[in-house]
């Protein structure tokens, strides 16, 4: 057990220190902000208050899945080119141990980052949205959180084991965001989206954060959305475990190519 | 005939052969998103699923249909975008791929080199801009029955146009700087949020609305938009004049700053410190 944190903490570290850089500060920056402002300024032309509020907390999670997929998608192919993933299969440590660790670092600084583009909601907005059942809200987060990292881990050994290929998240990013409704609840897509959104955890995660941030629901709702998000999530973790194991498989069989 | 001289391009017919090559070369070398997934998924999927989002936020905010300004300008920016994701990574990779500096050595002129980087994502990009336009026709009706079309081509060309005279002129910093991305998410954030696109530009102060005079897509997105409520390229003349203007001015400052590049590398023996 010791070794596995000490591998989950080394992973973290070494992806840490790959992330946390100007560079990507700025592209993040630049590239999130401009999204998030023209979205808030959207969604504050109307009479609703809570779509803004529903706004500002969405842009937290929505700037965690555009940044945290983008990187993730080539966790292993970053790995591959950086001639460490040999490394990384020889070690002792389970591969998608180390992934995690990495998914787990790219989560937290673009998390920082989606916070600071939630302030910019706020600001177009001119004051913090209210939030109707605060405990719930509080609770809800770190739900939506599993939910959305769990889908972005999803890319990491996918995008490697189908050959990835640059440019490819590019509709996957849109895509995840229209589905999960990061900045709209997912009830208003059309029933046959809605139903394809309901295979995700982000959206039920999703939809009940923003039950709890417009009081629109109870509590019994709030906590059948926290429910499926976390078995969806972890369904998703086993998946992309899965499909780590298969990568990994294939670079023994073929070598890295 | 001979397509590439090596004593450079003499003839105007050889010059026309070399500037057709070096783009087609560079277009299928240089563009790494010309496979079908990653080509699907920029050209297809990421404008109409722009689109999409932008309007169920509106629809959501305000409990009607987005209007149609604002479904233009987020269909538009799809040619800065798709101009913007090939060229500027056309400029990066010219240089790991190692051909930048074979090109420094060689007597090709340059401003041929320049702009056939972007030759073939002109049309690439006006493909983007054409998908996204039948897309808000289709998924959102948009209503396009008093569209003038002459004057909707002659501004969406415009604007592609623009924008690919403001990649190339972006592009010469990735050649400088070694990620390409950083180039990208501002130049893409930079027209989203200050065009016009989606914030009207009176609402924007005067300084970023000076800034957004001088991006392209500004004043032609403005004559898109009242092409498609009927106007005419007569009527569009200053507006379309505007584009070309900021387009001229990208092509001049940029192929400035390219040759101010290959000056420095040559004498100081890097292309970045």
């Amino acid at each position: 057990m010791t070794a596995m944190l000490t591998a989950l903490r080394g992973a973290f570290g070494q992806h840490w220190q790959h992330t946390a850089r100007p560079s990507e500060l700025l592209f993040n920056s630049l590239n999130q902000v401009a999204l998030v402002v023209t979205l808030g300024w959207v969604a504050s032309r109307g009479v609703d208050e809570s779509a803004v509020g529903v706004v500002a907390v969405g842009v937290v999670l929505l700037v965690l899945w555009r940044a945290a997929v983008f990187q993730l998608g080539f966790l292993v192919m970053d790995a591959n080119n950086s001639g460490t993933l040999e490394m990384e299969i020889i070690a002792r440590a389970p591969v998608a141990l180390l992934m995690l660790g990495k998914t787990l670092a790219a989560a937290s600084f673009y998390g920082a980052l989606g916070l600071g583009a939630a302030v910019a909601v706020v600001l177009v907005k001119g004051g913090a949205p209210e939030v109707a059942r605060a405990g719930w809200f509080a609770a809800g987060v770190p739900v939506a959180i599993v939910a959305v990292v769990s889908l972005a881990f999803l890319f990491g050994p996918l995008t490697f084991v189908v050959g990835g290929k640059p440019g490819f998240f590019n509709a996957i990013i849109p895509a995840g965001i229209v589905l999960s409704g990061f900045v709209h609840p997912v009830g208003i897509l059309p029933a046959p989206v809605e139903a394809l959104a309901r295979l995700l955890p982000t959206a039920w995660a999703m939809e009940a954060l923003q039950f709890a941030l417009t009081g629109e629901a109870g509590g019994w709702r709030i906590a059948l959305g926290w429910s499926v998000a976390l078995l969806l999530a972890v369904a998703t973790l086993a998946f992309s475990a899965w499909l780590v194991a298969i990568a990994e498989r294939r670079v023994r069989q073929v070598g890295l190519t | 005939m001979k397509l590439l001289s090596s004593e450079g391009a003499t003839t105007p017919l050889v010059a026309v052969s070399n500037f057709a090559v070096q783009s087609h070369l560079s277009f299928r070398g240089l563009f790494l998103w010309l496979n079908p997934w990653a080509y699907a998924s920029n050209m297809f999927a990421a404008p109409v699923l722009n689109v999409v989002l932008f309007a169920l936020v509106a629809r959501y905010a305000t409990g009607e249909d987005p209007d149609a300004g604002l479904v233009l300008g987020v269909a538009m920016l799809a040619v800065p975008t798709m101009a913007n994701g090939g060229i500027l990574q056309s400029f990066t990779y010219e240089r790991s791929f190692g051909t930048l500096s074979v090109l420094f050595v060689s007597p090709a002129s340059r401003a041929a080199a320049y702009f056939s980087r972007g030759a073939l994502h002109l049309p690439n990009a006006l493909l983007a801009g054409v998908v996204s336009l039948a897309a808000a026709m289709v998924v959102l009706q948009l209503d396009v029955s008093e569209a003038r079309w002459d004057a909707v081509l002659a501004a969406l060309v415009l604007v592609g146009t623009s924008s690919v005279a403001f990649a190339l002129a972006v592009g010469n910093f990735a050649l400088w700087f070694r990620n390409w991305l950083v180039l990208y998410g501002a130049s893409n954030g930079a027209v989203l949020a200050l065009s016009g696109a989606v914030i009207p530009r009176e609402e924007l102060p005067a300084l970023l609305r000076a800034v957004g005079e001088a991006l392209p897509m500004t004043h032609g997105l403005e004559a898109l938009r009242r092409a498609i409520g009927g106007a005419t390229v007569v009527d569009l003349g200053g507006l379309l004049a505007a584009e070309v203007f900021v387009a001229g001015g990208y092509a001049l400052v940029g192929i400035v700053i390219y040759r101010w590049i290959e000056r420095r590398a040559r004498r100081e023996g890097a292309l970045d410190d």
